[in-house]
């Protein structure tokens, strides 16, 4: 007489049918927290990374306007007469002969921007008149 | 046996611990759930974070884009004497910090070595370079809270225009004062929960509001121009021993003021330290009598009304002339003299008789359309009217008076606008500071434009006026240091006598200039004031020379050309005919 190895079908299917939305449910919630933990972890470097920028865009902020100032007090009139002084140069503004005056109807010809449309103009379309 | 009272002692652990950790649930549930609100609350409250993000004061610049004012963020230095002290440090503390602030060593030393105290200022204010060492130093004990202050940094420069703010960010004196509510920023604010460690949690805060800044101002003022004037008039001041001296310099055709001075000057970053005598603008808080240089309002006055013209001759009398009873005197002696020479040798007694021509009613009309007597409404605060007493008020001499200069008061800035209206063919224009406001995004919230006040003058006459006082530069005219190469300089020097007590003094003077340049075409105009000068006291003599050393080096940075501009510097406002009153 052959062994009956065959198991019970009614049983067999009951077990699997009772487990596999439990897995489910466990697997997705498990996810869910493992995201929701992610998204947290993240969250937070993010926030740190945010906070450690914003004190840094802060600091720098506060070394331009130090810069700022140190520039504007090197610049100044009176620091530049000194630091001349200082190097025995004595500089003055151009006498009116040094100076060549442009009459206004002519100035056109020395516009560097008019000058430059010009070139341009005379190199991209070769053909066409100056004037 | 034994087994049965393990199994006791196991359940009874058990149950033991369990009834702890039950215990522990309930507590644990009723803070959370419960009604605990007065324990809810402290909970809340030491979680709660909350901060104002400060926003700065908008900042001053100058015409060329120049610096003249900026907020810096500043630390204070603090100390806890009493963890250096447990270190042991407090010599070597000292003494690192004494070199980096450049305190002296006892100072500091003294605030370190006060055992149980935990919080001691050393230096409030400290700027971004010095902290920055302190922080390196990584000294125990020391550390530092956020600040923040307003510094200037051309230091005692334009001090009375730009004004100062306090420690609490309120504008003072000055543009600062003036445009306060605009340089003001909005600050921002935070709200957040903190952690354990009292840092913000980013991820819980609830409320962020970024501070806006105020606003930048612009000015018409031109640093290279201001350190010209302010060098002039140092020097002016100290070669005649004065006791103070003030100067202007204005754009004819568009009323912007390109220098203001006034000395006895201050560092505007220690402005905790001045006299209240050096706060004082006199450009526009202090009217003095103008002595000559109010002759030319009046003979602009008589010309206008065709009363004279500038060949008719007025009989000076040999130097004395009586009316009612009281002398009146010119410097020089002259006998006839016309109306251009009177102007030329500043007669004091063909001005009068003048004025008489045109007789009261027309002096008053004239000299109030000039501006006379009211303020000019620049826009900087404690601007003075001047003095100029209405016509009922007169006595019998005050109408030869007033065309020398006497009996009335003016403003230096009156002055220069009253000679900018008779350069820029008859147009008073209100004098202006400010150019441009922006807010934090760079758009701009107020532009100031060219404002014609009135027309006192019509074009002949104010072309006339011009020719007249370029003659007194000329030779045999009270202003011939005035004079500049290869420029006509048009002008007038003023001395008067100051009123101490009630009554003029002798020996206290005012000497002034004012004037215009290019005489044919102005483009700037000028006035130099020195009061109570030494060795020299006439306007020829002391401002002339200022004049002179100031117009020299600005048209040449400017790029004037001897015959002033080829096309108008300005539009005026698209009107054919400008606004304002007309002297009928």
């Amino acid at each position: 007489m052959a062994r009956r190895t065959r198991k019970n079908r009614k049983k067999r299917g009951n077990g699997v049918k009772l487990h596999a939305p439990m897995i489910a449910v466990l697997a997705l919630a498990a996810t869910v927290f493992i995201s929701y933990l992610w998204l947290c972890g993240r969250c937070q470097d993010i926030g740190t990374l945010i906070r450690k920028m914003e004190a840094e865009y802060e600091s720098s902020q506060r070394r331009v306007k130090a810069e700022e100032f140190k520039w504007s007090r090197m610049k100044s009139p009176r620091n530049i007469h000194i630091y001349l002084s200082r190097h025995n140069l004595e500089m003055s503004w151009p006498d009116e002969d040094h100076i060549v005056r442009i009459p206004i109807d002519e100035r056109r010809a020395f516009d560097s921007d008019v000058i430059t449309a010009e070139f341009d103009l005379a190199r991209t379309h070769p053909e066409h008149p100056n004037e | 046996m034994n087994d049965r009272r393990m199994l006791w002692r196991m359940a009874l652990i058990i149950v033991g611990v369990l009834c702890v950790w039950t215990g522990l649930a309930v507590r644990l549930s009723f803070l959370h759930l419960g009604p605990n609100e007065t324990l809810k609350e402290r909970v809340r409250r030491i979680r709660h974070y909350e901060r104002e993000l400060v926003a700065g004061r908008g900042r001053i610049h100058d015409a060329s884009g120049a610096t003249l004012a900026l907020d810096l963020d500043t630390k204070d230095v603090i100390v806890d004497p009493k963890t250096i002290l447990a270190n042991g440090q407090a010599q070597a503390v000292a003494r690192q910090l004494s070199v980096v602030l450049g305190i002296p060593l006892s100072k500091v030393e003294s605030r370190v070595n006060r055992p149980g105290r935990r919080y001691e200022y050393i230096k409030k204010y400290v700027q971004h370079d010095e902290f920055e060492q302190i922080i390196r130093m990584k000294l125990a004990g020391v550390f530092m809270e956020d600040s923040s202050a307003r510094y200037y940094p051309h230091d005692s420069m334009l001090c009375h225009v730009i004004g100062f703010a306090n420690l609490a960010s309120d504008g003072c004196a000055g543009i600062e004062l003036k445009l306060d509510r605009k340089l003001r920023g909005t600050p921002g604010l935070q709200v957040s929960e903190r952690d354990g460690r009292r840092r913000e949690i980013y991820e819980k805060r609830t409320v962020q509001i970024a501070p806006e800044t105020g606003c930048d101002v612009h000015l018409t003022v031109d640093v290279q121009v201001q350190y010209v004037v302010e060098q002039a008039l140092q020097s002016a001041v100290h070669e005649y021993n004065a006791k103070s001296g003030w100067a202007v310099v204005q754009e004819v055709k568009t009323g912007r003021i390109l220098a203001m001075a006034s000395l006895p000057a201050f560092s505007l970053n220690e402005y905790r330290r001045v006299h209240e005598e050096e706060l004082l603008n006199r450009v526009i808080g202090y009217s003095y009598e103008p002595g000559s240089t109010m002759k030319a309002a009046v003979i602009a006055a008589a010309l206008q009304e065709r009363v004279v013209t500038e060949t008719t001759m007025i009989d000076c009398e040999g130097g004395t002339w009586y009316y009612k009873g009281r002398p009146l005197r010119d410097f020089h002696p002259y006998g006839l003299l016309s109306v251009a020479d009177v102007l030329k040798k500043s007669s004091n007694i063909g001005t009068a008789k003048i004025a008489l021509l045109l007789g009261e009613k027309r002096l008053d009309t004239y000299l109030r359309a000039f501006g006379i007597g009211r303020r000019t409404g620049i826009e900087l605060p404690g601007e003075e009217g001047g003095v100029f007493h209405a016509r009922k008020n007169w006595d019998s001499l005050t109408i030869t008076r007033v065309p020398m200069g006497h009996a009335v008061a003016v403003t230096a800035l009156q002055m220069v606008a009253m000679y900018s209206a008779i350069a820029n063919e008859g147009k008073l224009l209100r004098p202006r500071i400010v150019d441009l406001v922006t807010n934090a995004s760079g758009e701009a919230v107020y532009r100031s434009e060219v404002e014609v006040v009135g027309t006192p003058l019509s074009l002949d006459t104010s072309r006339t006026m011009r020719r007249l006082l370029k003659r007194v530069s000329e030779q045999g005219g009270t202003a011939r240091r005035a004079r500049i190469e290869g420029y006509d300089v048009a002008g007038k020097t003023g001395t008067a006598e100051k009123v101490i007590n009630g009554k003029y003094a002798k020996h206290a003077n005012i000497a002034s200039f004012v004037g215009f340049l290019p005489a044919d075409n102005p483009e700037l105009c000028i006035l130099t004031v020195v009061d109570e000068p030494h060795k020299f006291t006439t306007g020829g003599r002391v401002a002339a020379p200022i004049f002179k050393e100031i117009a020299e080096q600005i048209v040449r940075y400017l790029g004037i050309p001897p015959g002033g501009w080829e096309y108008p510097m300005y539009a005026e406002n698209g009107q054919d005919t400008p606004a304002g009153s007309t002297v009928p």
